[in-house]
């Protein structure tokens, strides 16, 4: 049932939008923005390509808003967009663009202090949690995302990564299993060592 | 809904697989609580799973990298200046007039006048006292100076576009056009086109030649070209691609050399402060001639250089794309001098660097600088090539050798 609201909603506000709406475009802008840049640097780090790529693909969709098709899923249709476009960007200057390298992930986040005593066992689980992430190809780390903080549907993510429904299974499997490792066996000793 | 007896079997990728789980972690709920609370508050094997399953869904989103409500608010900013103000752009060019009659183009005014006049009583126009006052590096963004009209502030890697009946038009870098409001001339004016460190502007001719300006550098043009010659005067560095003409040379002045051409294209390097000025020719073929010396005549892939302190000229054989490339927005290097690579960093990014070039005479550098990045980005990669660090400061960039 929500779903398909959604659907509805989405149609609707991408009529608008192309039959000239303003309105209708600032709200997809400030809808997606977010999402689109936190999508666009699992492909690439350099945050200022993704921010003028996003910019870009908006400028490109109002110009050509009369020809544009319909979508029921605005948030997929940004993303393919970002996704084809950034690709692009690799391919055509390899030597200049930094895919997305493990180290990056450590490095920009840093590590958090731990303030509380009880928290200690969670930020410890948070960043053998971050050193998991690290591991994941980049696949895996676009299926993670897409799946557990987008909450896509697997039919979307299987669109996406241009996998079969059931590959998009196996690489979700694949990767939480590897994350739970990370995570889970530490843990575990840690309450063996209390008990 | 499954059977609590199904859940009690799984391991966590199979809690992770689970819808209703994804929802009720993502979105608590009634109906879903009374499923999975009593589950997660058992102590067993069934709630440490769980307890992970949700540990894992929460703390995922912690490794991206986040967007601010300010920049996203900048990036629409961006965005719709290049859509829905893209009408208003048009109004802010036809302000023209009102930016002459401003206070701020009283000095623009002293310039333009002496130029117009210089022009007009002996066809000899002495643009280096014109080119020294207005020097680039003294202004932020690229500007357009014309007599009679005033000055108009550019945007990054515009193009100035000038027709055969004298109009004059901006094209910006995404493309909008835009024609200025009482810019049609008597043809007798000259132009300045000022670009500081860090900008590009290009100008497209109405006999069809393109220039790209390089950073730190400005071209003195006719509005029109006269009947005799095509001839403009240029301080920096500058990429012609000249339209043939074989009737109407083209002449490119610093001030020092003479450049002549006959339809080519080429780069012209002439900064202020530098000892050595030079011209690189891509195709066709150009005659140099420097403070009256006899003109040389230079041939594609050669590079003809006038040393100021020695008072020589030398030719030689040179791979043009190291003298062109910043066009394409990278600088290439053949094992290029540290210092060389240094100065060339400074005019395109506008900042001094300090070091001791003693320290760094055996340092060479070799390959591609991508010049979309910042400054830092560009150290940072020189800095792991070589054994050098930096330091930004203010004002400069100090560079220390490494022992």
């Amino acid at each position: 049932m929500l779903e398909l609201n959604a659907k509805e909603q989405d149609i609707k506000l991408w009529a608008a939008f192309t039959s000239g709406s303003e309105k209708a475009f600032s709200t997809i802008f400030n809808d997606q923005a977010k999402a689109l840049f936190r999508y666009g640097t699992k492909f690439v780090t350099d945050e200022e390509l993704v921010k003028d790529c996003i910019q870009d693909i908006f400028v490109k969709l109002y110009r050509n808003r009369q020809n544009l098709s319909q979508t029921d899923n605005i948030r997929l249709y940004l993303f393919r967009a970002l996704k084809n476009r950034l690709l692009d960007e690799i391919y055509s200057c390899k030597e200049t663009i930094s895919l997305s390298s493990p180290t990056d992930f450590l490095e920009q986040k840093g590590v958090e202090e731990v303030e509380e005593e009880e928290s200690w066992n969670h930020t410890l689980r948070i960043r053998r949690l971050k050193k998991g992430i690290e591991t994941l190809t980049p696949r895996q780390r676009e299926a993670i995302y897409l799946r557990y903080t987008m909450e896509m549907p697997l039919d979307d993510i299987s669109e996406l990564l241009q996998m079969n429904y059931q590959s998009v299974k196996n690489l979700l499997h694949r990767s939480i299993e590897k994350l739970r490792k990370e995570v889970v066996i530490p843990f575990l000793i840690i309450i063996a060592l209390i008990y | 809904m499954k059977e609590n007896l199904i859940y009690r079997t799984f391991y966590v990728e199979q809690w992770l697989d689970d819808a209703y789980f994804l929802q009720w972690v993502k979105h608590p709920g009634q109906e879903l609580d009374a499923v999975f609370i009593p589950m997660l508050n058992e102590r067993s094997e069934v709630s440490i799973k769980m307890r992970t399953a949700i540990d894992l869904l929460r703390n995922m989103d912690q490794t991206d990298h986040q967007l601010s409500d300010k920049e996203v608010a900048e990036m629409w900013e961006n965005v719709s200046n290049r859509t829905l103000n893209s009408k208003k752009l048009l109004n802010h060019y036809s302000v023209w007039k009102k930016v002459f009659l401003s206070g701020a183009a009283v000095l623009l005014l002293a310039i333009v006048g002496t130029l117009f006049i210089v022009w007009k009583n002996s066809q000899q126009v002495d643009y280096f006292t014109l080119a020294k006052q207005m020097m680039p590096n003294t202004i932020k963004d690229a500007r357009l100076i014309i007599p009679g009209k005033g000055s108009m502030t550019l945007s990054n890697r515009m193009e100035v576009v000038l027709g055969r009946d004298g109009k004059i038009s901006l094209r910006s870098a995404q493309g909008e056009m835009v024609s200025l409001e009482n810019s049609v001339s008597s043809g007798k004016e000259m132009g300045m086109l000022v670009v500081p460190a860090g900008k590009r502007a290009s100008l497209l001719l109405a006999d069809g030649t393109k220039i790209e300006v390089r950073p730190s550098s400005q071209v003195i043009f006719p509005v029109k070209f006269g009947e005799k010659k095509r001839e403009l005067f240029i301080q920096g560095e500058a990429f012609f691609e000249v339209s043939k003409n074989k009737h109407w040379p083209f002449v490119v002045k610093t001030d020092r050399i003479n450049v002549e051409v006959l339809g080519t294209s080429f780069n012209v390097e002439a900064y202020s402060g530098n000892k050595e000025q030079s011209v690189v020719l891509v195709n066709g073929s150009v005659k140099v001639n420097t403070d009256g010396r006899n003109a040389i005549r230079i041939h594609p892939n050669q590079k003809y250089a006038f040393n100021e302190d020695h008072q020589i000229e030398t030719v030689e054989d040179v791979d043009v794309n190291l003298y062109t490339s910043w066009k394409e927005g990278y600088f290439l290097f053949n094992s290029e001098k540290l210092n060389v690579v240094l100065e060339k960093l400074s005019s395109y990014y506008g900042i001094q660097f300090h070091y001791q070039e003693a320290s760094m005479d055996n340092i060479r550098l070799s390959g591609k600088l991508d010049l979309n990045n910042s400054l830092e980005v560009a150290l940072k990669v020189i800095s792991t090539t070589t054994p050098i660090e930096y330091q930004l400061e203010k004002s400069y960039v100090k560079i220390n050798v490494r022992h």
